[in-house]
């Protein structure tokens, strides 16, 4: 049995275990080979680890015919690695790309175990464009900020709230208020008092946020009926009205994509991380930081009974709750990668099959 | 490391036990308590001048209303921390089980989250004398 051969069946070997799993990943424009099983299989061109995973890659899909090319767009399918003491006694021939022995035998045999797998992958990928470039922008954002990105979520859930469109309609009724001087039905002097009420209401629901959301003036500076024969009499309503709702709607869709993201990409990643340690890792962070966050959460509550908070107050206690949950996750992997027997939680709890 | 091995791993497994039982039940139940929030009790309290009109924005809907329920909480267990809002006497506007409920998940948390930054403190500190 030649070099490659072993390779080959190693290789294959390594997918009869049940719990391993494989990915789909698709090619990003300037990706190359080695910053993808960089990324992947956390091993670089200088160690030994990386001819078997560019081994791996090479073996599995075929449409690579040149390892220096990959082109964005293209599919590859990313399968979990042979055990280390397996791979110990091999060494990859140079030029296994060229001679890999995936006969049609083999490949009949793994495509229907793993066709339905990888067909649910790539439809989990989103299709080219702008859908998918928000993709990737959420996962670097999960990778990047983390549980903030829950926190950030609800802050943004909570600021929409403040512009929303119950909120919008007092400036709407300053439209109404218009018109109806216009008809005849109020004096002016019953539509001043009128329309400073209704701005005075919207300035004390949106409290300190008046002037950034209308640009460093009052709701009242703002909201002036337009004098110029150019414009309608209501343009600048209409024109802050349209503003203040788009933002209401960003905002609203903003908050709930970034808690969901904060919630999902942590069981997205457990789902993903070929590594069964990684995994654990991802579940102590993620489960210990969401229950010191909640806990927190709690007992900061205790302080609003006092008075009315303060936004500034308000804004550093929600810091200090996220910066607490951020620890605790920190401090229990720290913890777990100290445990001598390394138990394998992700199973044990079912969040492994919750998450596929 | 001042404590054996085998009693490391045990605790750390109680504190796992712990969050994972904490996840399912607090976030839940605090869910509910906010949304089942009796109708009698918001049209007494939740106005001003107990709460600020910018809070009764933010504390009608999810998440804010999560606050909302944990001030009612926190305040019927100790009275006197309510020096301002006033809203002391909120207890005998409660229909019993919302009482007993909110006793229970307000000392039921912060218990469990006592007991998970007590372990993971002192799991932490035998973790540093075990790298040291």
């Amino acid at each position: 049995m030649d070099s490659s051969e072993t390779i080959a069946r190693l290789l294959e070997s390594a997918l009869n275990d049940i719990t391993a799993t494989p990915m789909a990943y698709r090619v990003k424009s300037g990706d190359t080979l080695s910053q993808i099983i960089a990324a992947f299989y956390d091993t670089h061109y200088d160690q030994p680890q990386y001819a078997f995973a560019q081994a791996s890659v090479l073996y599995f899909n075929p449409q690579i015919s040149d390892p220096n090319h990959i082109a964005p767009g293209q599919v590859l399918r990313l399968m979990p690695l042979p055990h280390h003491s397996k791979l110990a006694s091999c060494t990859v021939p140079d030029d296994f790309h060229k001679d890999r022995r995936v006969g049609k035998a083999t490949r009949h045999r793994l495509e229907p175990q793993y066709s339905g797998a990888f067909d649910r992958l790539q439809h989990s990928i989103p299709a080219l464009g702008p859908e998918e470039e928000a993709f990737w922008a959420l996962a670097w954002l999960q990778e990047n900020y983390d549980i903030l990105s829950t926190s950030a979520g609800s802050g943004i859930n909570a600021f929409g709230g403040l512009v929303g469109q119950s909120n919008n309609a007092f400036i709407a009724e300053v439209k109404m208020l218009y018109n109806q001087k216009q008809q005849g039905i109020l004096t002016s002097s019953q539509y001043q008092r009128a329309r400073q009420k209704a701005l005075a209401k919207y300035a004390a629901k949106i409290g300190p946020f008046e002037k950034i959301l209308f640009k460093g003036k009052t709701a009242t500076e703002a909201i002036r009926i337009s004098r110029t024969k150019a414009l309608p009499a209501t343009a600048k309503i209409d024109s802050h009205l349209g503003r203040l709702t788009t933002i209401a709607n960003n905002l609203k869709y903003g908050g709930h994509i970034l808690t969901a993201a904060g919630l999902g990409m942590g069981c997205y990643n457990i789902a993903q991380t070929p590594s069964w340690h990684e995994k654990n890792e991802i579940f102590v962070e993620t489960l210990l930081s969401t229950a010191v966050g909640v806990g927190t959460g709690i007992a900061l509550t205790v302080y609003f009974i006092a008075t009315p908070t303060g936004w500034v107050t308000a804004l550093a206690l929600g810091i200090g709750a996220a910066v607490a949950s951020l620890a605790a996750g920190k401090s229990a992997k720290y913890v777990y990668n100290m445990s001598n027997e390394r138990i394998d939680l992700v199973t044990g709890s079912g969040i492994y099959k919750l998450c596929q | 490391m001042p404590i054996e091995q085998s009693t490391f791993d045990f605790l750390f497994l109680v504190m796992i036990i712990l969050a994972i039982t904490c996840v399912l039940w607090v976030p839940l139940t605090w869910l509910l308590l906010s949304v089942f929030t009796p109708k009698t009790l918001l049209e007494k309290y939740f106005k001003e001048p107990y709460f600020s009109l910018t809070e009764t924005i933010l504390m009608a809907q999810f998440p804010g209303f999560l606050i909302r329920t944990g001030i009612f909480g926190w305040v019927i267990l100790f009275p006197s921390l309510d020096k301002k809002r006033n809203i002391r006497d909120v207890i005998h506007d409660m229909p019993f089980w919302y009482r007993i409920s909110l006793n229970i998940f307000i000392v039921g948390s912060m218990l469990t989250l006592f007991l998970i930054v007590s372990l993971l403190t002192f799991l932490l500190l035998m973790a540093f004398f075990k790298g040291a």
